[in-house]
């Protein structure tokens, strides 16, 4: 379709692209095209159904650099604050597992403590340490711990509460989600689930989600050596939705080579 | 892993530093209490600051999860 409208810009090339996915290539800078087109890709497909409105942060990882990997695609502002040793290319972000974390704008606290989500696109990166990404609190967490015994593995996981897993996943996307205090669960690439938890725990951790590393309420540790490519935050979702997303960030990292 | 270690000084200075644009140093201890930074927020310190770091294996604090 061609033309310009309240929902549409026409850029030089003749694409219609999706003012959301505009802002971003617009405040990021991103030049090539077919980021442009692979952004505009995800932005339509995520408003296609409810991931668009239930994403708060929304971390597509393109641009090659620090500034552009801080770009929240909701909302074409700063969505993630980085501290130190990282390598940002066009494979996304890499953390180096002893002082790189990202300080992510998504808040954990009670009143979104049953209805919350956290996707993760990861891949491997020598260092083949543990380390986690997420938010703990002393007692309960939300977040996941990746390590390498007999292939890639998630070594634990909180869907509030804390539960060693030790389950083998392929590389790709892992999304964790709690929609209720019955309903706390874990699904892999293939959008299968992996882990449900009926018994969501009752406290609610508070501050930011960390990415590359666990906050201890507020402080870094437990440092993830892993290239991440997309990451997720929002409202807690369904099977359906879990499996749409999860697509739709394959979809991406795909268009992009990586 | 091969870190550097600092003075408690130097990572008071580094802290709130952007070492590249949008990337902030981030000076940590270790188990052992001696203050680090990666090498690759090293690469980006003067030489001068470089040559007076010592290079040590990298030893992280642990915690216990109560899992």
């Amino acid at each position: 379709m061609y033309g310009y409208g309240y929902n549409s810009v026409l850029n030089r090339t003749g694409v219609v692209y999706d003012p959301d996915a505009l802002a971003f290539i617009a405040a990021y800078s991103i030049t090539d095209t077919t980021q442009r087109a692979a952004i505009n890709t995800a932005a339509t497909s995520l408003k296609a159904g409810t991931l668009w409105g239930k994403g708060e942060v929304i971390l597509p990882y393109v641009g090659g650099n620090a500034t552009a990997h801080r770009g929240n695609l909701k909302t074409a502002t700063n969505g993630v604050t980085w501290f130190g040793g990282i390598t940002h290319n066009s494979s996304g972000v890499i953390f180096n597992g002893s002082t790189g974390y990202g300080d992510v704008a998504f808040s954990l606290s009670a009143g979104n403590a049953l209805d919350r989500s956290f996707a993760h696109s990861v891949k491997n990166n020598p260092p083949t340490q543990s380390g986690w990404s997420g938010n703990f609190n002393g007692s309960d967490i939300f977040g996941i711990q990746f390590n390498e015994i007999g292939g890639f593995r998630i070594e634990a996981l909180g869907v509030n509460n804390l539960i060693a897993v030790g389950t083998l996943v392929p590389y790709g996307v892992v999304v964790n989600s709690i929609t209720s205090n019955t309903s706390g669960k874990i699904y892999k690439n293939d959008g299968s689930l992996i882990y449900t938890n009926a018994s969501v725990g009752s406290t609610p951790n508070s501050g930011n989600m960390f990415t590359g590393a666990l906050s201890n309420s507020g402080s870094p540790t437990l440092y993830n050596a892993r290239t991440v490519d997309f990451e997720y935050y929002g409202s807690g979702l369904t099977a359906l939705e879990a499996t749409e997303l999860i697509g739709i960030i394959n979809t991406f990292n795909t268009t992009l080579g990586r | 892993m091969i870190v550097a270690k600092i003075t408690q000084q130097q990572a008071e200075e580094l802290t709130g530093v952007q070492f590249v644009p949008d990337n902030f140093y981030n000076p940590i201890q270790d188990k052992n209490g001696n203050w680090i930074i990666s090498l690759q927020e090293l690469v980006y310190c003067s030489v001068e600051f470089a040559n007076s770091v010592e290079l040590i294996q990298y030893e992280p604090i642990e915690i216990e999860l109560p899992i």
